[in-house]
């Protein structure tokens, strides 16, 4: 019998050696990034909310002003038209006397018109603006915010994770 | 030769028959509604009113027209609260087209509405809730509830946020309905589908309402018997 000749084994361990290496490429590559910790920097809202305690209706005109003033504030979206709707609106109006300063509201409507209608799906919710930027809002599709919706001191808590109160 | 041309031929007819039949099977699968998941509730604060995880305001153009469903708006035309002090509107704006509106205060006594708004509706009722429980204020009550939502058919409720149609199921399933067959699909007012019937009109800063392209279920509690105080009493008070 004729032996392999040593080229054709050398050609064809190197073939299998280039697919086992672009394999192990692949697998590298696909690998999800190591988790960094998220660090948050907590931030002061702007300084004239403190000047009241109240929630304050305001309009999209009136919200579009704050992002264009890059304000720093919370905004309560609510509804109007639903009579068994979630207690989130009480339960910011506690956090409010809780902790004496002012925090906006905007109806249904109105938020249609605003950018918040593009991150927002569905409401109630309360939405967290840095410098009149989106930094987070409360899902009510999520589980983990569903304490923040009825419980004052876990919506300070929520809060308190990216604002300085 | 000709056995040639035959077997060419035979092979051409039989491609295109199988072509017609994959085609006609596609076409087929294609018109036939969405298999409808079992109701599961979704996640979170609208879980809290009970609205579905799967068939929803973002899903329910695909299990619209079903002959094996009933589809219910449980709004009033126009709510007796005043929903225009907190911004709102108090008449029904609009619907998603084959929702058949059936209000939800007619069937049950409605309490815990925000205090800016007042009270709605506070008239006759067919039912009265005391906590979890349902007591008929019509002999007709139940016969009624039975023919505006059928036993046998699914029952997709909608209303302006979830909050009725969540509390309609509660009342279904502690009158004996099955509760798989009964979906909370959200608030007219998320819906983004294409089946949007628009009543509220707008022109000219004047506004009018097209209530004529609503198919509403009317109950003329007059006509009824009724069973106990419960509902004399409502009666009474529409009377006042």
């Amino acid at each position: 019998m004729k032996r392999p000749n040593r080229k054709v084994i050398a050609s064809i361990i190197t073939t299998l050696a280039i697919i086992v290496a672009g394999v192990a490429a692949m697998i590298i590559i696909n690998q999800p990034p190591a988790e960094t910790p998220v660090v948050i920097e907590k931030f002061d809202l702007s300084s004239d909310l403190f000047e009241n305690t109240e929630l304050k209706e305001i309009d999209a005109a009136a919200y579009q002003e704050l992002i264009a003033e890059k304000k720093s504030f919370l905004v309560l979206i609510h509804m109007s038209i639903c009579p068994a709707e979630l207690p989130l609106t009480d339960t910011t109006k506690q956090l409010i006397r809780q902790n004496n300063f002012t925090v906006y509201s905007i109806l249904q409507d109105d938020f249609k018109e605003t950018t918040l209608a593009d991150s927002i799906k569905y409401l109630p919710s309360m939405a967290i603006i840095k410098d009149g930027e989106l930094v987070t809002f409360l899902d009510a599709e999520s589980n983990e915010h569903l304490p923040h919706y009825k419980d004052p001191a876990s919506l300070k808590s929520w809060v308190e994770t990216y604002v300085n109160l | 030769m000709l056995w040639r041309n035959t077997a060419i031929i035979s092979i051409a007819a039989n491609i295109i028959l199988a072509g017609s039949l994959i085609g006609v099977n596609i076409n087929y699968k294609n018109s036939l509604p969405a298999e409808l998941p079992a109701p599961e509730v979704s996640d979170g604060a609208r879980g809290e009113l009970g609205i579905d995880k799967n068939v929803n305001e973002s899903t329910i153009d695909q299990y619209l027209g079903r002959a094996d469903s009933v589809y219910r708006d449980v709004r009033m035309l126009k709510d007796e609260a005043n929903y225009e002090a907190i911004g709102g509107d108090s008449y029904l704006s609009g619907f998603v087209k084959g929702f058949e509106v059936t209000p939800y205060p007619y069937l049950v006594n409605v309490a815990g509405l925000p205090e800016a708004v007042g009270q709605t509706y506070s008239g006759a009722t067919l039912f009265t809730q005391d906590g979890d429980n349902y007591t008929a204020n019509y002999k007709e009550s139940m016969g009624i509830l039975e023919y505006l939502f059928p036993k046998d058919k699914n029952i997709f409720l909608m209303c302006g946020g979830g909050g009725y149609a969540g509390m309609t199921k509660n009342l279904l399933v502690s009158l004996g309905w099955d509760e798989s067959k009964i979906y909370n699909v959200g608030g007219y007012w998320y819906y983004e589908g294409d089946n949007a019937v628009i009543v509220k009109q707008t022109e000219d800063d004047k506004t009018t309402y097209d209530f004529w392209k609503v198919a509403y279920h009317n109950i003329d509690f007059k006509t009824l018997t009724p069973i106990d105080a419960n509902a004399t009493k409502a009666e009474d008070e529409e009377t006042e």
